[in-house]
């Protein structure tokens, strides 16, 4: 199983629109992906799961992947998150 | 034994079987599959997502239409990925091949486990998507269970309703016959439903928060809704202190029935007249046996809630005029319309950001004559079978008032027309329930020939509460320094012009506050019929001059607190009989 932390940088946290994002990407894939959020861990293809997360902006998250494309979807999740997950990233001033 | 407060809505003790209604109106029975039913079960389950997706995608499609709004397509889209969440989704069919049950039943546990996640979080915007899941699982719910669902209006056997809130419309469709009582997650003590509740003599509870969770169909329930209290599955010590209970409660109701026929009179010769409140014709009975002397308030929307079409004018004039010939020769105020607000009936397509503010009441009517003219015609026409007056809701100023005298005239002139029986001087009055109409009580006495005070609403306004929000429930203060004020200045405008004066608003029938408005100068009041035993014995128990001094006195507080400390100070010494004291400080 492989692990990666990232951090959400989206203004108002990991909200339905970047949630709906993630998700969709990474149904395209067929490893299990979780996300953990402390000690809680939820499955990262369900936006529900995700949301519940309530992962406000600056939460760190714990990535784990199993399957033949685990390598790849990490990858993937590393940059879209990123790349504030399809939203307009915020101008730090 | 589980034991849950919340908010006493209406007195009584009951011991039933409950009877839940999940957030969409309709119960889910659990049902075990056969082995060879569980793969249709699941394909019904996904018929209905599909179903659900493509209604979601046509509404998509109409607002696409409508407006060019990226937001609103975009909740949509998200309402159809959370139709093919795994977790929603995929669990529940998971969970229908292990446990083989049924699909609604498996369904609405896996919503309701999620629905407690996001209760849980702190944040505001993650536990607002809770009402997201709650519109896309409703939908499916709904395609589940088609015709069979029950509903509030086919309870069949005496059980304890368990909601999460009884919005008017539903408290009007339920079968009162068999609800021994409620007790709702929602609502205040002056919600719709707890002022319902009361007049039906249904004991409540409301405002448990989340009793709906924690209570199963037929597990046994105790509820005490004088001290506002649910008891879930009671151990036999507190079911027989609970049984002890309910008998002293009826033995003490019957004392008090036997007031009936006395007159509601100070020990100093003062008489009061108290009247009911009443929302349905087929209450006007219970009111009477209660000792009404007439109505006071006749809440007419509930002929028009729970039917596509508004009652027709003779279908009115029946229905009022039964409560008319029942009470005669004491009165009947009927207030017009007062829809809007919480009472928005499935025919009428508003939907306000604001509705208490919005267009209710006088408003919507004045906006409406197709609706208001035959209500009117209805009145004038019940008045003929024998005393009916004419009050006006939410009036907040003169040109309301004249442009709802000004239909009057035009329905009565048509009346005329057609030689239709009718009272041509039934006696018009104003509901004094804004600040504005608090305050110009002066310039609308000439023009009028009652007030009626409508507390409720009043106090509402006036301290910018919304009484059915249960996070700020605590504020809506009756003994606020303002609302007192209010209160006089309104008596006083109205004995100086010479206008008859009554209240019907809850606080007529809270017995501290019965005390304050009469020592103020209020000589009508009308109540729940329920309550009206009570203030009955309790005005019969009091000095006129003593309670005068009190409420005097009163204004010269400052907090809400300071002035509900100085009523109770002195009701101890106002009452006479302390035996009786005892009783009013255990029923309030």
């Amino acid at each position: 199983m492989l692990k990666r932390k990232v951090i959400v940088r989206n203004e108002v946290g990991l909200h339905a629109r970047p949630a709906k994002n993630l998700v969709t990407e990474l149904n395209k894939y067929s490893s299990d992906v979780f996300i953990e959020k402390d000690d809680y861990r939820v499955n990262a293809k369900s936006i529900i799961g995700v949301l519940t997360l309530a992962a406000v902006k600056g939460t760190e998250l714990l990535i784990t992947a199993e399957g033949d494309d685990a390598e790849e979807v990490l990858d993937l999740v590393e940059r879209m998150f990123q790349e504030c997950l399809g939203e307009n990233p915020q101008v730090v001033t | 034994m589980k034991k849950l407060n919340g908010i006493g809505a209406s007195p009584g003790i009951v011991i039933g079987k409950a009877f839940v209604i999940s957030s969409e109106g309709f119960q889910i029975i659990s049902r075990d599959l056969s082995e060879d039913e569980v793969e249709r079960e699941i394909e019904r389950f996904q018929q209905a997502i599909s179903e659900s997706k493509q209604e979601i995608l046509s509404i998509k499609r109409q607002f696409g239409q409508d407006s060019n709004e990226p937001g609103l397509a975009e909740i949509f889209d998200t309402h159809v990925h959370l139709l093919e969440d795994v977790l929603l989704m995929g669990e529940t069919i998971e969970h229908i091949r292990r446990e083989r049950k049924n699909a609604e039943h498996v369904f609405a546990r896996t919503v309701q486990a999620l629905e407690e996640k996001f209760n849980s979080v702190d944040d505001e915007y993650f536990r607002q998507r809770v009402h997201d899941i709650q519109d896309v699982s409703g939908r499916i719910l709904r395609k589940l269970l088609g015709k069979e669902r029950r509903t509030l209006a086919n309870l069949r056997e005496k059980a304890i309703l368990i909601t999460r809130n009884l919005t008017p419309a539903e408290t009007a469709s339920m079968d009162r016959r068999n609800v021994l009582a409620f007790a709702t997650d929602f609502g205040g003590r002056t919600s719709h439903a707890s002022i319902m509740a009361k007049a039906l003599g249904i004991p409540a509870v409301v405002g448990l928060q989340n009793i709906t969770a924690q209570v199963r169909n037929d597990d046994v329930l105790i509820i005490d809704g004088q001290h506002g209290i649910a008891i879930i599955d009671p151990d036999e010590q507190t079911l027989n202190e609970y049984q002890m209970r309910r008998e002293r409660v009826l033995e003490s109701e019957r004392l008090l029935a036997q007031l009936r026929h006395l007159p509601a009179q100070t020990l100093d010769g003062v008489t009061v007249v108290l009247s009911a409140n009443i929302d349905l014709p087929e209450e006007v009975e219970r009111a009477m046996e209660h000792g009404a002397e007439g109505v006071g308030l006749l809440r007419s929307e509930f002929l028009y809630l729970n039917r596509t079409l508004p009652p027709d004018e003779d279908e009115q004039v029946e229905a009022y005029a039964k409560v008319v010939k029942a009470v005669a020769p004491n009165s009947v105020i009927i207030r017009t319309l007062d829809l809007g607000g919480d009472k928005v009936p499935g025919h009428f397509p508003y939907h306000e950001a604001n509705p208490f503010m919005g267009c209710r009441a006088i408003r919507l009517c004045l906006n409406h004559p197709e609706i208001f003219k035959p209500q009117l015609r209805a009145i004038l026409r019940a008045g003929a079978a024998g005393n009916v007056k004419l009050l006006f809701p939410m009036i907040t100023g003169l040109n309301e008032l004249r442009q709802a005298k000004q239909i009057l005239d035009e329905v009565k002139q048509e009346l005329r027309a057609e030689g239709a029986a009718f009272n041509e001087n039934t006696p018009v009055g104003v509901m004094i329930e804004t600040p504005s109409a608090g305050i110009i009580a002066d310039l609308l006495a000439p023009e009028v020939d009652f007030f009626s005070i409508g507390s409720n609403d009043l106090i509402q306004y006036m301290l910018a509460i919304d009484r059915v929000n249960e996070r700020i429930a605590h504020l809506y203060e009756p003994t606020h320094p303002a609302v007192l004020r209010m209160l006089k200045s309104i008596i006083d405008a109205s004995e100086r012009a010479g206008v008859e004066l009554s209240i019907c608003g809850e606080i007529a029938g809270d017995l501290p506050l019965a005390l304050v408005l009469l020592g103020f100068g209020i000589r009508k009041f009308s109540m729940a019929a329920t309550i009206i035993p009570e203030v009955k014995k309790l005005i019969r128990s009091i000095s006129f001059g003593d309670v005068k001094n009190m409420a005097h006195r009163l204004l010269t507080f400052s907090t809400p607190d300071e002035v509900r400390s100085e009523i109770q100070r002195s009701m101890a010494k106002l009452v006479t009989n302390y035996s009786d004291y005892e009783l009013f400080v255990s029923r309030t």
